[in-house]
């Protein structure tokens, strides 16, 4: 979160090969300003490009961390749906309209905030048909899902979403990912852009390589020590 | 006692006993069973002298033009509502008329109709409808029937339909008995 939009975009151009310089000294200056005409040099990737590169590799990566149950990086784009009736339709949304990216997380009743259990679509139909007779003065917390809808055994409920849409390139910005992974965000949008062009293909080949190593360690993160489960996430 | 700590209360009683470990997920099978528990343990604490007066309650019972009361439709004194009196509560409790004669019961309506001692007042039950016969009136002949007055006053035993309406006294055996119940299902399946 403390690395800048800038400084991965330089770290792009520099294996492109872009940084104008005739010395070491003013590679270095051009290395560390905002791309412009005067301190890049290669016409095959021109600014506009690369940064929209490096804003669909953070797309994606964000996708990979809200698509894996339980990341624990999830928490960083976590919001809450409106509160959702027995029946009602899967949000699209969270609660101020931003939109959802990834899976659902827990199921919580909207009052109390307790956590609700997945049960079978049987059960959570057979207790809401009977909730005033056979199953009287007897609460439960149980959700289930059925198409694009969400039954569940109390009067309404929220879930935990995550939520995401592209943030356009700011040289100064922070990225919205963890630091951790810059060099992977480096690593993609050379992949993506450097398709481009067939002389950099031996490039583009290791910075893929590299990249969806990284996506495997997001989809797989319980195996590494660097990322732990977060029982309250499913 | 509220009906989710019963539930939790049996689930883990349940789930205390060998080879039960599928009971934690069947919550809604110990739930289905709290209707039938209730009733059994009603019935069986209707029949202990000891116990009985905890699940008694009063019902004001207004008789019509025919001397006839339904038991169905007034509350109960403890628990306000109608219709949880056990029938056979009411030949275990006390049928009191209008003026505190107590009436005794007769369970054919056939010795209803006919000559009995005039010491006592009469009640019969039939059709969820109590009928009664004053008390010092002589009856040789049906159409001699006199109503007792009215309103009656019937200390009944009931089944309560709310678990809080459970005498603390007798909430532990309720556990008891909703487990049973819950183990006559059969052993548990797991979801």
């Amino acid at each position: 979160m403390a690395v800048t939009y800038g400084e991965i975009e330089r770290q792009v151009h520099n294996l492109l090969g872009n940084i104008r310089g005739s010395d070491i000294a003013t590679t270095e200056t051009n290395y560390v300003v905002a791309s412009s005409n005067t301190n890049r040099n290669n016409p095959d990737f021109s600014y506009t490009p690369v940064q929209d590169a490096i804003v669909a590799t953070i797309t994606e990566i964000v996708a990979v961390i809200c698509d894996t149950p339980q990341h624990p990086e999830r928490r960083d784009f976590l919001s809450t749906s409106a509160p959702i009736p027995s029946g009602g339709s899967l949000p699209q949304f969270d609660f101020l309209g931003n939109k959802i990216m990834g899976g659902y997380g827990v199921v919580l009743d909207s009052v109390d905030e307790v956590e609700c259990e997945p049960a079978s679509l049987d059960i959570v139909r057979d207790y809401n048909l009977h909730k005033t007779g056979i199953y009287a003065g007897v609460d439960f917390y149980w959700f289930a899902y059925n198409a694009q809808r969400i039954l569940h055994t109390r009067p309404f409920v929220v879930l935990d979403v995550q939520i995401y849409e592209k943030v356009a390139f700011t040289f100064g910005a922070s990225i919205p990912l963890r630091d951790s992974h810059e060099k992977a965000i480096v690593n993609g949008a050379v992949a993506y852009v450097g398709q481009k062009e067939g002389n950099y293909s031996q490039l583009v080949s290791e910075c893929k390589k590299d990249y969806e190593a990284w996506i495997g360690e997001i989809r797989n993160f319980a195996k590494f020590p660097v990322a732990q489960i977060d029982p309250s996430q499913t | 006692m509220t009906a989710n700590e019963l539930v939790q209360y049996a689930k883990r009683r349940l789930a205390a006993l060998p080879e039960s470990s599928g009971w934690p997920l069947q919550e809604i099978a110990i739930a289905s069973c709290i209707p039938a528990a209730i009733h059994e343990f009603a019935n069986r604490v209707m029949h202990d002298d000891a116990q009985r007066g905890l699940l008694q309650q009063i019902y004001t019972v207004v008789l019509d033009g025919a001397g006839e009361g339904n038991l169905l439709t007034p509350p109960g004194s403890v628990t306000g509502l109608a219709g949880e009196i056990l029938q056979e509560g009411v030949y275990l409790g006390v049928v009191l008329d209008g003026d505190n004669n107590i009436l005794a019961p007769l369970r054919h309506y056939l010795d209803f109709l006919r000559p009995q001692p005039v010491v006592y007042g009469y009640y019969n039950l039939s059709d969820k409808i109590i009928r009664t016969r004053a008390i010092n009136l002589q009856v040789n002949v049906p159409l001699d029937i006199v109503s007792a007055t009215s309103p009656l006053t019937i200390t009944a035993s009931y089944a309560p339909a709310n678990v809080t309406d459970i005498p603390v006294e007798l909430q532990d055996d309720l556990v008891g008995y909703l487990v049973e119940v819950v183990l006559r299902k059969g052993p548990a399946v797991a979801d």
